[in-house]
């Protein structure tokens, strides 16, 4: 865990620059949810959807949606893979993803089809997750999406 | 992991109007005192604070999340839909002042409640010394008279809203009037509409009209004639229903009939569409949109660019939208009722598949 302005960040596990999701290795499946400041600067969610166990889908696919209260948005996939798992808890409750992104806020679990090739497009290891994670929240920033003191 | 509910004491401090305010969540985003972002990216600058007590509103009106009988504590209550975070006013004004580039339009909506019109002449007053930006007033009647307005205005507020809501007395009757607790009184909001037009000013005074609390086309029709030749202006407001209201199960209008009405508004009062072209079915629905001169036909044509389907809102200071109040009666995952920015190419080529046109003219 690694403390960077007001966020705590898990160094153990990738990131997707893309969709800012965090991926993590469990033994066969991969688990997979929100970083910090892309659930704060969404805002608060409202409404999450997601495409039911079995699915099958690439890096980039869409596995569902989300509604904050002023923002409407896709799920993509940050990896390829066959979903075994959506947190049920989520779905009835998805402030759960803002209050606990890393815990019980966690979105899908996959079996995946093609990790290995696909890390070449995450972040990974403390220094880089570090740097990237600088570099997004000063875009978080300038963007006004995140709350001053 | 648990999360534990914040807890209150007997002597903890009240965080009630003057000393504090709600405001919107997109107001509140773009102070930057709540995290968060739209969904499309457009300067908004149009900053709604309401009045806050922990009885909350005395009205009980079938519509809204205020309402004195909607279940739930005030504090849990949504309006519109949506929460609305609560700040101190003082925080709340350094806020204003810190962005103040950014501001449009400055808007407080009072509640009906005893201490509303007092609290609405301090924050006027401390609003009003510190910041240049035009603010509104949205209106309780029942708290008003004559001279309160005129001493609103004296304060610095500059534009009159009353949440009239529905367009007849009859619609009004059934939703404001005969209610559980707290009923209101059509002719007293006429009166604070009638003083407010002679205090304020031609096009200074501004007059919510929802559109589906079961009123006709007709009826909202008329209203748009009578306030245009009174030199008053109609904002238009989508009904959204509230969960767990008394109107929580009462159907959203279409899209179809909303964007018609959006349009016909803009007619009567941008192109001065005679009340002859507009032909109504036995229920009062628009059944027909002649189009006397060509210049309406090139409306229709090119749709005005968008501009009937943006926001009714007080304008800014050089008279652009001023509030537009971004998902105010429609969620974010569903089609845009009012557009807070000027539509685009697909979203014109939407509204005019949501129209229907060919079913009005022909």
């Amino acid at each position: 865990m690694e403390k960077i302005k007001d966020y705590q960040v898990q160094t153990d596990r990738y990131y997707d620059p893309e969709s800012g999701f965090w991926i993590k290795e469990e033994g066969d499946v991969i688990r997979i949810g929100y970083n910090p400041l892309v659930q704060e600067g969404t805002g608060a969610f409202v409404s999450l959807m997601m495409e039911p166990e079995g699915t099958l889908l690439n890096r980039g696919d869409a596995f569902g949606s989300v509604e904050a209260e002023k923002h409407v948005g896709q799920l993509k996939m940050p990896v390829s893979g066959e979903i075994a798992a959506v947190n049920k808890r989520v779905l009835e409750n998805p402030r759960l993803a803002n209050l606990d992104p890393y815990g019980d806020g966690w979105l899908i679990a996959l079996h995946p089809t093609g990790f290995e090739d696909e890390k070449k497009n995450l972040i990974h290891g403390r220094d880089s997750i570090v740097d990237w994670f600088e570099a997004e929240l000063k875009k978080y920033q300038d963007k006004g999406w995140l709350a001053e003191p | 992991m648990e999360y534990p509910l914040p807890t209150l004491s007997a002597n903890e401090e009240k965080k009630i109007s003057p000393d504090y305010v709600r405001l919107s969540a997109a107001s509140a985003m773009v102070l930057r005192m709540q995290s968060g972002r739209f969904s499309r990216e457009f300067d908004f600058g149009g900053i709604n604070l309401l009045l806050n007590y922990d009885d909350g509103c005395l009205s009980d009106c079938a519509y809204c999340g205020l309402a004195r009988t909607r279940p739930g504590d005030y504090e849990e209550k949504s309006f519109i839909r949506v929460d609305w975070p609560l700040f101190e006013t003082d925080e709340v004004i350094e806020r204003l002042v810190r962005y103040e580039d950014k501001m449009t339009r400055l808007c407080i909506s009072m509640v009906t409640h005893g201490s509303a019109y007092r609290d609405t002449c301090e924050i006027t007053e401390k609003i009003c010394q510190r910041v240049k930006t035009p603010l509104s007033l949205l209106v309780a009647p029942p708290t008003l008279n004559r001279e309160r307005l005129q001493h609103l205005k004296d304060l610095g507020a500059d534009m009159i809203g009353v949440g009239l809501d529905a367009v007849t007395e009859e619609v009004f009757f059934d939703r404001r009037t005969n209610v559980p607790k707290g009923g209101l009184k059509w002719q007293n909001y006429w009166d604070i509409i009638n003083y407010s037009r002679e205090i304020y000013g031609p096009w200074k005074v501004n007059i919510h009209c929802v559109v589906g609390l079961g009123e006709t086309d007709r009826d909202l029709c008329d209203m748009f004639y009578q306030l245009k030749e009174r030199q008053i202006l109609a904002y238009l407001f989508c009904f959204n229903p509230e969960p767990d209201s008394r109107m929580g199960n009462h159907p959203k209008s279409s899209i179809k009939r909303w964007r018609r009405i959006q349009l016909v508004k803009h007619l009567v009062e941008n192109y001065d569409l005679p009340p002859s072209a507009l032909e109504f079915d036995e229920e009062g629905a628009l059944s027909r949109l002649n189009t006397p001169s060509s210049v309406i036909n090139r409306v229709l044509r090119t749709l005005d660019k968008g501009m009937p389907f943006m926001t009714d809102g007080c304008p800014g200071e050089n008279g652009e939208p001023g509030c537009t109040r971004p998902y105010g009666s429609y969620r974010p995952s569903e089609s845009y009722r009012d557009f807070p920015f000027e539509p685009e190419m697909d979203d014109l080529q939407l509204i005019r598949r949501e129209l229907m046109l060919e079913e009005l003219v022909g």
